[in-house]
């Protein structure tokens, strides 16, 4: 038992993600252009349900998450590029500085709530963002950092071949979005959920709220950490644009547009999203508009998002 | 006394919401306090459990000075309140909200096995009498029943003492009798209750002691027979024709 989450709830949950990712197994198959898409969607869909764990369930807007994911690829592209230290550790290194970042930001933000909170993250998303421009002798500013190594190899397994890489990020999406399921399911989860729900009455019974909010950023921020790391030793170029306003809300709009407060909804969001923006390459400069308006539209209409949608046709045709 | 107040005094600016207020609660008793609107009371309630940082006195809760203990803590050493607006956590199923006590207080890693902890919750949830709405959300429950949650809630904490900021406020008189009910039975647990209430019928017929505020000062302590003969009581706040119901 693990928090609260007992044998058969643990086995019950791991069994839709092992049938999950037997059907994706073949994916590859439908080539290299859907094998990259699927790729990011994959980091997309780790980020906006780690920011579904903020903004869904501790009730903690944020508008910073991609500077997160930023701190993620730079770090572990910095470690393998200036020291030759290995993606596989830098990866899980980029999680953890994220997570440093995670409580520089969450520890201060404590006592903000509501439009304070979504501006203080928000200034601190332009504040990392204006920090890998300017800090050239570091991250080469506003130029990226290209010929950033891939995942070394093991044995026969080349990770600069799309297909082989496809199934790291299979089995990191996997693993990292079954973790969060449990972590909503576990005390852990409920208790983050009660301060959602009111934060005083969770004081009032003894829920040490700044504690749990400061674990509900570093958990966040670590899984866009490393999601950031494979996006970066994946593309393997990287720039400050992976870290502006304009990602995090990009971000935000999957966990919104998906239906927060689900995790599952936000992965829908990233999918959903990532083909849209796919479909639209032609129209790309109007990406922003069409957002805002879905982000609106689902707000207005299905608050739950596309995971609410979902929910409530299958109830219809059950009835 | 398991509780002692001495000397509180809160001001918002240049108002002072409660002035050098002091009394104490006996172990087991039912402790009333009333006072016309903006007397105080609820200002005093929110110094005591932690949320408001008192501008003087001290607060000794069993021998232990509390005095600006964050509320989270004050929980777990056995000093529990109830809102008088009720603060359910809506989305969550009623016995999510009597289970996040049960978790806070006696750990969320270690703490009281599952099993445990879903039969001390369900036991709660019978102690109040709502054991067979456990698995509905509690955005679902009408007034009545989300004054006895916030109280079932508030003893998931296993408290010492409960402090109950007008649990009957807004009922019918058949509610009203069913969490007045509730209110003997915790005392009857060995719960220490302090109580905020508007409702004279109420508050003369369970609380040992009363204690009276108007404009954030005390003016009287005593019996409810006591108060209920204070002249000055009868001026601010009774009204000159009340007499003590049997």
């Amino acid at each position: 038992m693990i928090l609260g989450v007992t044998k058969e709830v643990l086995l019950r949950i791991a069994k839709y993600y092992i049938i999950i990712g037997l059907i994706l197994i073949p994916l590859p198959l439908a080539g290299d252009y859907v094998t990259h898409v699927t790729i990011l969607v994959m980091l997309y869909a780790v980020t906006a349900a780690s920011l579904d764990i903020l903004v869904g369930y501790t009730g903690r807007l944020s508008l910073g998450h991609a500077a997160f994911f930023a701190v993620g690829a730079y770090t572990s592209t910095l470690l393998a590029m200036n020291w030759g230290i290995s993606p596989w550790i830098g990866i899980f290194a980029g999680g953890i500085m994220a997570s440093v970042f995670g409580l520089i930001l969450g520890i201060p933000s404590l006592k903000l709530r509501g439009p304070y909170l979504a501006i203080s993250t928000l200034g601190f998303g332009v504040i990392v963002w204006l920090m890998l421009i300017n800090l050239d002798w570091l991250t080469r500013g506003p130029l990226g950092i290209p010929g950033i190594p891939p995942l070394p190899g093991i044995g026969p397994l080349d990770f600069r071949n799309k297909v082989t890489f496809y199934y790291v990020a299979l089995i990191f999406t996997l693993v990292s979005i079954f973790l969060l399921h449990i972590l909503t399911q576990s005390r852990m989860g409920k208790i983050l959920m009660s301060i959602r729900e009111d934060e005083d009455a969770a004081l009032s019974v003894g829920v040490d709220v700044p504690l749990f909010k400061v674990y509900a950023f570093l958990i966040a921020t670590f899984f866009a950490g490393i999601s950031g790391g494979l996006y970066a030793h994946y593309l393997r170029y990287i720039s400050p644009e992976i870290s502006t306003l304009g990602e995090s809300i990009y971000i935000l709009s999957m966990t919104i547009i998906g239906g927060f407060g689900t995790l599952i909804g936000p992965v829908m969001g990233a999918v959903v999203l990532s083909l849209l923006q796919e479909l639209l390459r032609s129209y790309l400069e109007y990406r922003y508009l069409i957002y805002g308006l879905l982000i609106i539209l689902v707000m207005k209409f299905f608050p739950s998002g596309i995971y609410g949608i979902i929910e409530f046709i299958l109830k219809r045709v059950r009835e | 006394m398991i509780l002692e107040a001495k000397n509180v005094t809160k001001r918002f600016g240049g108002l002072i919401a409660v002035d050098n207020v002091s009394f104490g609660v006996k172990e087991g008793e039912i402790f009333g306090i009333i006072g016309p609107n903006g007397a105080g009371k609820t200002t005093l309630f929110n110094v005591i459990s932690g949320f408001y940082k008192p501008d003087g006195g001290r607060i000794i809760f069993r021998g232990q000075d509390i005095t600006g203990n964050k509320p989270h803590k004050l929980a777990k050493l056995g000093l529990t309140r109830t809102w008088q607006i009720v603060k359910p956590f809506l989305g969550m199923k009623v016995l999510d909200n009597v289970l996040i006590p049960i978790y806070a207080t006696r750990g969320v890693v270690s703490g009281l096995d599952e099993r445990e902890a879903v039969k001390r919750a369900e036991e709660i949830l019978e102690f109040v009498g709502l054991l067979h709405r456990k698995d509905v959300l509690a955005e679902a429950l009408p007034h009545g029943e989300r004054k006895r949650l916030e109280i079932a809630r508030a003893l998931a904490t296993e408290p010492k003492m409960l402090m109950l900021d007008e649990p009957a406020g807004g009922l019918t008189p058949t509610e009203m009798d069913e969490v007045m009910d509730v209110v003997r039975k915790v005392r009857e647990s060995g719960i220490t209750v302090t109580i905020i209430e508007h409702n004279m019928r109420v508050i003369m017929n369970i609380c040992e002691r009363i204690m009276v505020l108007n404009f954030g000062r005390k003016i009287a302590e005593g019996t409810p027979e006591e108060i209920s003969r204070n002249e000055e009581v009868i001026k601010a706040y009774l009204g000159e024709r009340f007499h003590v119901r049997s």
